[in-house]
């Protein structure tokens, strides 16, 4: 089954990029032939009117994110593409394999520096730049944990490098990952969408996600009550990430909190219900480290809890996920995963890493310095592709811009080599065609301290603009619904 | 050796209703082989529910919470303290440039204490200081230290309310002059940037008429609230040095917190929520525990809305939809 | 269930049902004075405006109380925190930090009822008149309130919205009734004669014209379109029903039996009912109308804030 001016792909071709639909000679790769036969006779104008079904299904759920670029939060829809990702299940089970082994490894990580600290003892990863990342937390040195679970639940993108058909991992997220309403949402609009298409094809179902992870705070409970008061905490309804708030909430079926709905009495929390307060165990919280507790870090909070991590070194309630995580994800971290899969799990790392500079060693300073125009720069601490260079797209200037930024405070950032994403096809919905665009894939992990559950596939997040290599939603992202195969190989 | 009774209270009068207050409260003294803390008692008014634990330096940090609507808010931290003889570096001390050799060693061992903070930021007139002292100083690294603490204590002026409580190096180097603080923080600003580590140590200093048997010795300012610098000198460890009053700590020296700068150790800090403004009195008392001639002498010290209380922003209240 | 969730159902309720009477009355209003014969006593537009509350702002930001310029203000400006638009707003923002509570319908049919209104062009309509809009979100809340029952379980949050509903809709009728009481009175003493089409204008406002003749068999008469608005016991937009449905709500989220009262909520409404069930219409209306209804007004917000004091606001325990 190959291209050759089928409807919907008339046109179409993969370019220099790794393409996960096609093979280099233009024929549908074996998992995606039965997609491709059923897209490709379908016309155009079909294929348009279930896009805009689609479209119309999450406006109307108000599945949005909220933009502030404007000063004044616009609610926007994340472009939803049709085309799924699919990957065979073998090469799914390799990257379980790694993902789990990753997270295993900054779990034990986490438990280490702010335990016993021994990788620092021995000398394998520069105390110094533990101590210096931006999201260490001392108020965390020597606290006892529920069950020692840090990484409850992770977000690590991957991308396949085009030069070599293999996946990278890019990014480790083990703060307060979002995104896997998407992928529950995605799942349910294309399986109304394209209802035939899931009858042809054995796609391993996504939906327990919430069941499992409810499953796991649950255990987190430091009360046996069954009636383990169990909440999530939102920053509220401003947060770009709210919608997903609430919908965990429901899916779970547990109360939806936010910080002015909580109070601490002694070191015990507690929220305000219409008939008085009730004991909380377990926060499942999606309000980051610096707002969590004003009275432990930022006083300015007004989204937090005065006197929960006080609750919280007594024992007397659980958070998820730990406080202090983003020293595992700090980018420059980030360049020693691998020895930490060594030094904790006498491994080899499954899935590899993408080269990486730090800026605060002077021989890698020196090499970043030279190779600006070629190199991705990033800030170590943030997130969500700010504070980022895309050397080659970038214009002189910027570059410059760069260089100054990088000399000031070389230990804020860290460089890579621009990774050639691979591409799938997207439907470009002002050319009204088919074209390759590039994606990369956030799987969701889940640890209970003994298993990585994670749910089959992940976020696929697409750049819809032609040649950007840019996925995030804040940047002009969308996402596709993600297929593992069952039996494909 | 001298032992002290102690009695800390901190005051906060509100010109409203005040509810869901919550205070950290860092003023245990520290119990280890140069101080022992005997007992401690922290009280407050209204009564609150609390907690204690240890931060990762080794301060006590009490957390106490109020949750009904006050006017007044009282703290009362009542504690028995030996002070025992301060240590002094080692003879023979190390020069100051083997320490390019361990800089690195010292930087793994030493991260917090070494690198800038907040309040402490690294600065071109802190590293002329810095130069200054070396060429003065007899070229080990405790001479340096001394030499940096004399030349600030000489050159800087100690003013009360030159500064305030959230105020960094910069203005003290602007206006050559603060209080104790200030004076803390250039002395760790300046051997932190010659490359040894050196921790901000909170606490008081008791004034003469308090230790029996001593002749009545003015306390720079009146404060009993005091800070000052330990600098860490390889071969000797840990060694205090007092560039406000320019003399080798003492047996009059109580060592309550150590932090990388005020801003991990202020005494009391806290939020509440209501809209009312607030104002902070301070009044420490020392009297010998034990005095052998049988007089029981006592100290005052007060202050108003200074320092030594800490800032306590206040969180707004949330809005009831209308 | 959370106090915020709680307050967030109760105002939501309001918001609804404050966008739904305010369409009301400024559908039938434009009506109504489209087919008044022009004469200088007629039914003017100042008295909605001070209706809604909002005469200083209307003042301040119109030169005249032209009809197309309250429409514009009270449908659509975004300066008129009561304006239709802004209800409709706020109610879906009190639902969006609640939509794990509420069931998907509920906040389906709210996000399309605020989406298909935000489509309405505010100068295109302000031209064609306001029947078609005031249309929408008259049918709407409807709709909502009936996909409310259907799907939202009727528990505590239930009553919050029902206690939510009934408070916004008594105040309303009340100061429906005082503002076109007093309007039409001044009419007649100023040697106007108020004619059938305004009494009539005030009952089609509240949807109860036609139950008004079913009632009465009798042309339109002043005292008894207050008697049917402020003592009816079946017309679900008279006072006295509201203050019903309200006490019912409230005894159903305390779980108190008749006969009695769990908190001061729960009182005053008992003693404000117990005054409408027993009073008759010459009775108000020689003790005075005005003072009878503003007196409701009053009681009402009174109502309003014990409920948060009681419900939604968590200050300190004892």
């Amino acid at each position: 089954m190959c291209l050759s001016d089928r409807g919907l792909f008339s046109g179409y071709t993969a370019g220099p990029f790794y393409d996960e639909m096609f093979s280099a000679q233009g024929c549908a790769r074996s998992h995606y032939a039965r997609l491709f036969e059923k897209l490709g006779v379908m016309a155009p104008t079909q294929f348009e009117d279930r896009r805009k079904h689609a479209d119309l299904s999450f406006l109307l759920q108000g599945i949005t994110f909220t933009v502030y670029s404007d000063g004044r939060g616009t609610e926007r829809l994340f472009p939803f593409d049709l085309i799924p990702r699919i990957l065979p299940q073998a090469e799914w089970a390799r990257i379980e394999a790694g993902l789990s082994q990753r997270v295993v490894a900054l779990n034990l990580f986490l438990q280490d520096v702010y335990g016993k600290q021994l990788i620092l003892k021995d000398r394998k990863i520069p105390s110094s730049l533990v101590y210096s990342c931006r999201h260490f937390r001392r108020e965390m040195i020597g606290l006892e944990v529920p069950h020692g679970i840090y990484t409850h639940v992770c977000g690590i993108d991957l991308v396949r490098d085009s030069s070599t058909g293999e996946f990278l991992v890019l990014e480790d997220n083990v703060r307060t990952p979002s995104g896997i309403s998407y992928v529950l949402e995605n799942r349910l609009v294309m399986t109304r969408t394209f209802p035939e298409a899931f009858q042809e094809h054995e796609v391993l179902p996504v939906n327990h996600y919430p069941a499992e992870l409810s499953r796991i705070l649950r255990t987190l409970s430091p009360r046996t009550d069954p009636d383990a008061q169990i909440v999530l905490l939102t920053p509220g309804i401003h947060n770009s990430a709210y919608f997903e708030h609430s919908f965990l909430a429901q899916q779970m079926g547990i109360e939806l909190v936010e910080g002015r709905d909580l109070i601490v009495d002694g070191v015990v929390v507690y929220m305000k219900t219409i008939y008085g307060l009730k004991r909380v165990d377990v926060i499942y919280r999606r309000v980051d480290d610096d707002f969590l507790d004003p009275l432990c870090f930022r006083s300015d909070s007004m989204l937090g809890v005065p006197g929960l991590m006080g609750a919280y070194r007594a024992g007397n309630v659980a958070l998820a996920n730990t406080p202090g995580n983003g020293v595992a994800d700090d980018k420059a971290i980030y360049a020693y995963v691998p020895t930490l899969i060594h030094y904790y799990l006498g491994e080899d790392p499954i899935l590899r890493s993408v080269e990486t500079y730090l800026c605060d060693r002077s021989d890698h300073l020196s090499h970043v310095l030279s190779n600006l125009p070629s190199l991705v720069v990033k800030s170590v601490g943030e997130s969500g592709g700010y504070g980022m260079l895309m050397g080659p797209s970038a214009a002189h200037a910027e570059i410059e811009a760069f260089r100054e930024k990088i000399l000031a405070d070389p230990r804020n950032f860290i460089a890579q080599p621009i990774v050639p994403l691979s591409v799938v096809p997207s439907y470009d919905s002002a050319a009204r065609c088919m074209a390759g665009r590039h994606v990369d894939l956030r799987p969701y992990c889940l640890y209970d301290g003994q298993e990585v559950t994670i749910v089959p596939g992940g976020l696929t997040r697409v750049a819809l603009q032609a040649g950007s290599l840019v996925v995030n939603s804040s940047q002009g992202g969308g996402s596709k619904d993600t297929w593992i195969l069952r039996g494909e190989c | 050796m001298n032992r002290f009774h102690l009695l800390h209270a901190t005051e906060f009068i509100y010109d409203g209703p005040v509810y869901e207050s919550y205070n950290e409260v860092r003023l245990r003294p520290i119990h280890d082989d140069r101080q022992s803390c005997l007992s401690f008692r922290l009280i407050t008014s209204p009564a609150s529910r609390g907690s204690s634990y240890k931060d990762g330096y080794g301060n006590w940090i009490h957390v106490t919470s109020i949750l009904a609507p006050h006017r007044r808010l009282r703290i009362e931290a009542e504690s028995v303290v030996l002070v025992h003889e301060a240590p002094v570096p080692e003879p023979g001390s190390m020069p100051l440039s083997g320490l390019d050799a361990v800089r690195a060693d010292l930087l793994e061992e030493h991260f917090d204490w070494l690198a800038p903070s907040a309040y402490v930021p690294y600065l071109p007139e802190i590293a002329e200081i810095s130069k200054t002292a070396e060429a003065g100083c007899d070229g080990t690294v405790a001479g340096f230290a001394e030499t940096a603490s004399d030349f600030i204590h000489n050159s800087f002026v100690y003013q009360k309310g030159a500064t305030h409580v959230n105020s960094s190096v910069r203005d003290s180097l602007a206006l050559r002059a603060g209080v104790c603080q200030d004076f803390a923080h250039l002395l760790l600003g300046v051997v932190r940037m010659r490359g040894l580590p050196a921790r901000y140590v909170s606490g008081y200093i008791v004034s003469g008429s308090a230790t029996a048997g001593t002749k009545q010795e003015e306390v720079i300012g009146g404060q009993a609230s005091h800070a000052w610098a330990e600098v860490f000198l390889p071969g000797s460890g840990w060694i205090g040095f007092d560039p406000t009053l320019g003399k080798p700590i003492g047996l009059r020296h109580i060592r309550v917190a150590y932090g990388r700068d005020y801003g991990d150790v202020p005494p009391v800090r806290g939020v509440y929520k209501g809209r009312a403004g607030q104002s902070l009195s301070v009044d420490v008392r020392f009297r010998p525990a034990l005095d052998d001639s049988g007089h029981e002498q006592i100290a005052e010290a007060k202050s108003e809305s200074d320092h030594s209380g800490g800032s306590i922003p206040e969180r707004p209240q949330q809005h009831s939809q209308q | 269930m959370l106090s915020r969730i709680a307050d967030s159902l109760f105002w939501l309720a309001r918001y609804i049902g404050r966008a739904e009477d305010t369409a009301r009355i400024l559908d039938v209003t434009f009506h109504t004075l489209l087919e008044q014969a022009p004469q200088p006593h007629g039914v003017r537009w100042e008295p909605i405006l001070s209706m809604a509350g909002e005469e200083t702002l209307f003042r301040q930001l119109y030169t005249e109380p032209a009809a197309h310029n309250v429409f514009e203000f009270l449908a659509f400006n975004p300066d008129n925190p009561s304006s239709i638009m802004q209800c409709i707003t706020k109610a879906r923002e009190n639902a969006r930090t609640i939509r794990d509570r509420i069931s998907r319908e509920m906040w389906e049919d709210l996000n399309s009822l605020y989406l298909t209104l935000g489509r309405f062009d505010p100068q295109e309509e302000t031209a064609a008149g306001p029947h078609r809009f005031c249309g929408r979100v008259i049918f709407g809340s409807h709709r909502f309130h009936g996909v409310s029952d259907a799907t939202l379980p009727h528990d505590e949050g239930w009553d919050f919205l029902r206690v939510g509903w009934a408070l916004e809709r008594a105040e309303m009728t009340a100061r429906l009734v005082d503002v076109q009481y007093r309007n039409l009175l001044a009419l007649t003493s100023a040697g106007g004669t108020p004619d059938n089409h305004q009494w009539m204008a005030v009952l089609k406002s509240v949807g109860a014209y036609e139950a008004y003749h079913r009632q009465y068999h009798a042309p339109i008469d002043p005292a008894r379109v207050a008697e049917m608005l402020i003592l009816n016991p079946q017309h679900p937009r008279s006072i006295r029903f509201c203050v019903t449905e309200m006490q019912t709500s409230l005894r159903a989220i305390s779980n108190t039996a008749p006969g009695s009262y769990a908190n001061e909520a729960e009182r005053l409404t008992g003693k404000v009912l117990e005054r409408l069930r027993y009073s008759r219409i010459d009775e108000i209306l020689d003790d005075g109308l005005h003072p009878y209804l503003t007196g409701l007004i009053h009681q009402f917000n009174t109502i309003g804030e014990v409920i948060a004091r009681t419900y939604f606001y968590y200050a300190g325990v004892a």
